[in-house]
């Protein structure tokens, strides 16, 4: 299966370099490195936001998540778009209008606190790795797939990890933001491409989504367990009925009673908190076009979630019945169900497209990992190199300075996150946290719903907040979140551990509490009129949208002049 | 959301209730589930819609009615009221084809000082609508605004000669003393129509006739009494702001130019024509620009909260009705406060029982009874105040009884205006 | 006589006055169309609570739905039971179309009300008024 994949891929990452190549900025303003100089259009925006957005959790993780479980799979999706909405309509305008580099600035800036704007940046470099990782493991199972063998002596998964990451970190410290934004939003419609390809060949085929979800429905579902050394098929327990199988279109294949629950507050809580989709929107032109890039980001979700629902479905009734034609699913199944649920895109691709196909989803599930590898460090990056570099460290640098610590940043987190992932060989966790990828990304989702999301969204909309309410907030939130994981490892997810796994229900009201109880003890900025013209006032927004229009008028009359 | 709604879901929790206890406990064996949802549905739908109507009264003042004098069906006639908005072709047609049946003539007509207006019956081939009226004794009427009974075909005086009308009751229509048309009812026998019939009638369409004119003084007094308060900007309010600009223009010349914008933008909207309502979110918009220029001489001292619903700014408001209930808070609130105080303007819309309502209150000194009195009494004008009346006068013709304006004013306690309309 | 500091504070974003100080200087064809760029702090924190209304509306609505799915799933038996379409359960339904369109219509709602609210609340008003008055 080599030649033709690898060629492809090949040709895919020239092709991305040579892009971030052809639009490096000119100059490397510190703005037009992490910010694109703020002139984006909102679809465009809004297709980049999603290409940092649609990780290996979204591509992968969520049909595998769909795969293993069923109905309670489907949450994972739903979870990821809702996040958007409390982003639209807490986060996206005031953000944009506000007009800082990175949430940590954002904070600082309107709260009047170096002590918080480096609480900040230690919970936005937390999320960021727990949110990396994932990627490289994503990355690295889908090398190990396509191409199977690895070079320089590595194993195949390690490889997938190094060259990802080693390619991406290259077109972020050459590229900077505009490179990224633009290929981003590429990458996103290639993505797009590779989904609704396979949607398409599937129903063409005569997929019937209603029918299939009747026919697995019709026997418990079961997946494979390796057990004394043997790979055999094991039934799920119905976790809402104890006792009973669980099916594949009802729910209890995945959460007890509050499991659902927990998930949807810790996904829906963590988007507004996630540092290299809130970077995105500072590079709206304006804070209303950052709403509408919102709006844009949820009706794109909602056809890729949709579809990958289908594909999960589609890869569980179809995987089964394709196996005794084609030999080489043999060794990636047990009785008819993938070992690893994260095959089932790629091995969908292929009993559909031949190797063609493989190569095209694989692709895409390389480019979902990279572009969002890109989209963290380049957060990274912003807030190791502006916010701690230029504030802290060097205030008198130069751009030039900045721009280079920035890159400096990204070169180190990158490697720091690989050797993380190189060290979580996938294999081992699987028995614990079935569909690892979309697990692991949980934790980012509920770092930041925990420990920024609840003190940002306050910052925002309630004036009394002060710098100690919000540093003792952070602080509560992700002490409490990472607690909780670390009590959830000893319970597994189980009763309990259910909640534990995703601490934000708990963990964000408290870190709500401790915010306005210290908030409300300590006094509040003097000159907070003028934060909130510039957080909420639109006088920016017309001027930029006037100066746009005379732009327009005026370039168009030059034309019809001559 | 507050006022009704309370109400509303009460009577919803009742409803429900009386759908569960008749159709699950009463029968043996209970209804179906989904039958009962449905009626519950029904009928939450059916109180929802109708609950507004009933809250909401009558639609326009109550008319004066007319007692019925020829008995029931001349009373229906009178509360149909066709001529009601006035004597036109298309009014005259409505009412000629209800009142045929009725007057036991054979032909009908009501015509205005030049033409008919409309005819039915025979004789309708060259009685023909828009000719003027043929007949002399017509004229003789017009003249005279006296009832007349035509006996014979000669006295009728038809120009044509095979005309099959031979009697006829002619009555005037008029408004006040003057005669405006008449009522025309034919016989094609010898025995004329009942003439205290066609008389009471033509009286009773007269004050139709009356009442609409009464409504078109109204509606020019109404535009009147706009024009008198656009053209009524305080000279002292224009002669401070410039005064502020001018002493501006040395220290702070970027702000000077920015207060002649607004004062710009506050006199365009104050002098424009167009029409007696407004969004809200103009009105809105003329208050911001009113304070921002007594801001900018008051400094300080005054300060404004704004507490607005969204859904309120596309309601539609009668046109300067906000911005005075604001300069009144301001003229009789703040500016005699030495420390300065606070002006409120809420604005609510109620979707349930349909009504906007706009409160203006401050914490200045209150204004005293007499001023209050001279206030709502329209005297107040030399000293600046703006007639409250004049609003309550616009708002009376605009929406009947169906508006409250209330104020309370404690000496020393500060004034609270509210104000409520229907939404439209 | 009283301080004017804070009646008319301009809004001025440092990173953007290169953009535009070429134009509202110069008193061009355009001077008097510039003189809009500044809000009353007043009339911010009027906007403010409107659109934070307008927010904590939606968001209420949002999270009774998003709460609401997980509630019926443990409640009511027909929810996860039942069949719409093939083997298709209301829960199921929901979960794979029925949230993204609900996501994206709230959105869409959201968006162009706060849009409204502060293109009505801030800055100046283009729109002719409205005239009503015949109807009554």
């Amino acid at each position: 299966m080599t030649a033709a994949s690898v060629i492809a891929l090949g040709v895919l990452l020239l092709a991305v370099t040579v892009l971030a190549i052809v639009l490096r900025p000119g100059r490397a303003s510190t703005l037009e490195f992490y910010l694109a100089g703020r002139r984006v259009g909102v679809a465009t925006n809004a297709c980049a936001i999603c290409g940092d957005y649609f990780s290996a959790a979204s591509f992968l993780g969520v049909a595998a998540a769909v795969y293993v479980s069923g109905l309670d799979g489907l949450w994972y999706a739903a979870g990821f778009a809702a996040g958007f909405v409390p982003v639209l309509l807490f986060v996206a305008a005031p953000l944009r209008r506000f007009g800082e580099f990175s949430i940590p600035d954002f904070l600082g800036r309107r709260l009047g606190s170096d002590r918080v704007r480096l609480i900040a940046v230690c919970v936005v470099q937390l999320i960021i790795l727990s949110y990396l990782v994932p990627q490289a493991v994503g990355s690295g199972i889908t090398w190990e797939l396509l191409v199977g063998e690895g070079v320089f002596g590595l194993t195949p998964y390690a490889t997938g990890v190094v060259l990802s990451t080693v390619a991406i970190t290259a077109l972020v410290v050459f590229g900077g933001m505009r490179g990224t934004t633009w290929t981003q939003a590429v990458q996103f419609l290639l993505l797009l491409a590779a989904f609704v390809w396979l949607a398409v060949v599937v129903l063409a085929s005569g997929f019937s989504y209603p029918d299939a979800v009747a026919e697995l429905d019709a026997e418990p579902l079961a997946n494979p367990v390796l057990s004394d050394g043997e790979w055999g098929l094991a039934t799920e327990p119905n976790r809402l009925d104890p006792g009973a199988p669980a099916t594949f279109g009802e729910p209890g294949g995945r959460y007890g009673p509050f499991g659902q629950l927990t998930l949807m507050v810790t996904l829906v809580m963590g988007t507004a908190g996630l540092p290299h989709i809130m970077n995105r929107y500072f590079t709206s032109p304006t804070g209303t076009a950052a709403r509408m890039t919102t709006v844009w980001v949820l009706g794109l979700a909602g056809l890729f979630y949709t579809l990958a629902v289908l594909l999960g479905t589609a890869s569980r009734s179809l995987i089964a019945r394709a196996v005794p034609e084609e030999p080489w699913l043999a060794k990636l199944t047990v009785d008819g169900v993938l070992r690893v649920p994260e095959h089932a895109p790629l091995v969908l691709g292929r009993i559909f497209g031949g190797e063609a196909g493989l190569g095209f989803i694989a692709i895409g599930a390389l480019i979902a990992v990279m572009s969002t590898i890109a989209g963290l460090l380049l957060a990274s990056a912003a807030s190791w190199g502006h916010d701690v570099y230029e504030r802290h460290i060097n205030p008198a640098a130069s751009q030039r300075q900045a721009v280079w610590a920035g890159r400096g940043a990204v070169i180190a987190v990158a490697m720091f996150s690989a050797a993380l992932a190189l060290g979580l060989r996938p294999d081992s966790l699987t028995a614990l946290f079935p569909s690892i990828v979309a697990t692991m990304v949980t934790w980012a989702f509920a770092l930041a719903g925990s420990a920024l999301a609840p003190v940002f969204i306050l910052a925002i909309w309630w004036r009394g907040t002060t710098s100690r309410g919000a540093g003792a907030g952070m602080i509560t939130g992700a002490v409490t979140a990472i607690g909780m994981f670390a009590s959830a490892t000893l319970v597994a997810d189980k009763g309990a551990g259910e909640v534990l796994l995703a601490p934000t229900i708990v963990a964000a009201p408290l870190a709500v509490l401790v915010t306005v109880i210290v908030s409300s003890r300590t006094p509040t900025p003097k000159d907070l009129d003028r934060l909130w013209l510039r957080l909420h006032g639109t006088a920016a927004d017309r001027r930029a949208t006037r100066l746009a229009r005379l732009t327009i008028v005026g370039v168009n009359g030059d034309r019809s002049g001559r | 959301m507050s006022r009704g709604s309370l109400p509303l879901a009460g009577a919803l929790v009742v409803a429900w209730a009386l759908v569960y206890l008749v159709t699950q406990r009463v029968p043996d064996p209970p209804l179906e589930v989904g039958v009962t949802v449905l009626i519950g549905v029904a009928l939450s739908v059916a109180l929802t819609v109708g609950y507004p109507s009933a809250l909401r009264g009558p639609r326009k003042p109550r008319q004066p009615r007319q007692p019925g004098r020829h008995g029931r069906t001349i009373a229906a006639v009178g509360r149909s009221m066709p001529l009601r908005s006035g004597l036109t072709t298309e009014a005259a047609q409505r009412a000629v084809k209800l009142l045929h049946p009725l007057l036991g003539g054979d032909a009908m007509a009501i015509t205005d000082r030049e033409r008919v207006l409309a005819f039915v019956g025979p004789g309708s081939d060259h009685h023909t609508v828009g000719d003027a009226p043929q007949t002399e004794a017509a004229s003789r009427v017009l003249a005279r605004g006296k009832t007349t009974v035509v006996r014979s075909k000669g006295k009728l005086g038809c120009p044509k000669p095979g005309c099959p009308l031979r009697t006829a009751v002619i009555s005037p229509l008029s408004i006040g003393k003057r005669v405006v048309g008449t009522l025309k009812v034919y016989r094609l026998d010898d025995i004329p129509p009942p003439r205290d019939l066609v008389e009471g009638l033509a009286g009773i369409l007269s004050l139709h006739l009356e009442l609409a004119e009464l409504d078109r003084e109204r509606k020019l007094a109404v535009d009147a009494r706009l024009d008198a308060l656009r053209a009524q900007i305080n000279p002292h309010f224009l002669f401070n702001t410039l005064n502020t600009i001018a002493s501006k223009a040395r220290t702070d010349p970027e702000e000077a130019r920015r207060l002649l914008l607004r004062l710009s933008d506050f006199f365009r909207y104050a002098v424009r024509q167009e029409g007696q309502l407004v969004e809200f979110g103009q009105e809105y918009y003329f208050v911001r620009t009113y304070v921002s220029l007594e801001q900018a001489r008051y400094g300080e001292r005054l300060n404004v909260r704004y507490d607005i619903d969204p859904q309120v700014l596309t309601a539609n408001v009668p046109v300067l009705t906000v911005q005075p209930l604001v300069e009144n808070a301001v003229k009789h609130g703040i500016a005699d406060k030495v420390d300065g105080g606070t002006v409120l303007l809420k604005a609510r819309v109620d979707p349930l029982t349909r009504t906007t309502s706009i409160r203006v209150a401050d914490d200045g000194v209150g204004i005293s009874r007499e001023v209050l009195d001279r206030l709502t009494a329209g005297e107040d004008t030399a000293n600046g105040g703006v007639g409250l009346s004049n609003i309550s006068q616009r708002l009376e013709v605009l929406y009947g009884e169906r508006y409250r304006l209330d104020i309370q004013s404690h000496d020393g306690g500060g004034t609270v205006v509210e104000l409520q309309i229907p939404l439209r | 006589m009283f301080r004017q500091a804070r009646s008319l504070a301009r809004v001025r974003d440092v990173r953007d006055t290169g953009a535009h100080s070429p134009l509202s200087d110069d008193g061009g064809p355009w001077a008097a169309d510039i003189g809009d760029d500044y809000d009353m702090p007043a009339d911010v924190d009027a906007s403010f609570r409107t659109v934070r209304k307008v927010a904590v509306g939606h968001f209420a609505v949002f999270l009774c739905v998003v709460v609401g799915v997980p509630v019926l799933t443990l409640t009511v038996g027909w929810w996860s039971g039942g069949r719409l379409i093939g083997g298709m359960s209301p829960s199921f339904v929901m979960a794979a179309f029925g949230l993204y369109v609900f996501f994206f219509v709230l959105a869409v709602a959201a968006a162009t009300l706060s849009n409204g609210v502060e293109e009505r609340m801030l800055g100046e008003q283009e729109r002719e008024p409205v005239d009503e008055s015949d109807d009554s």
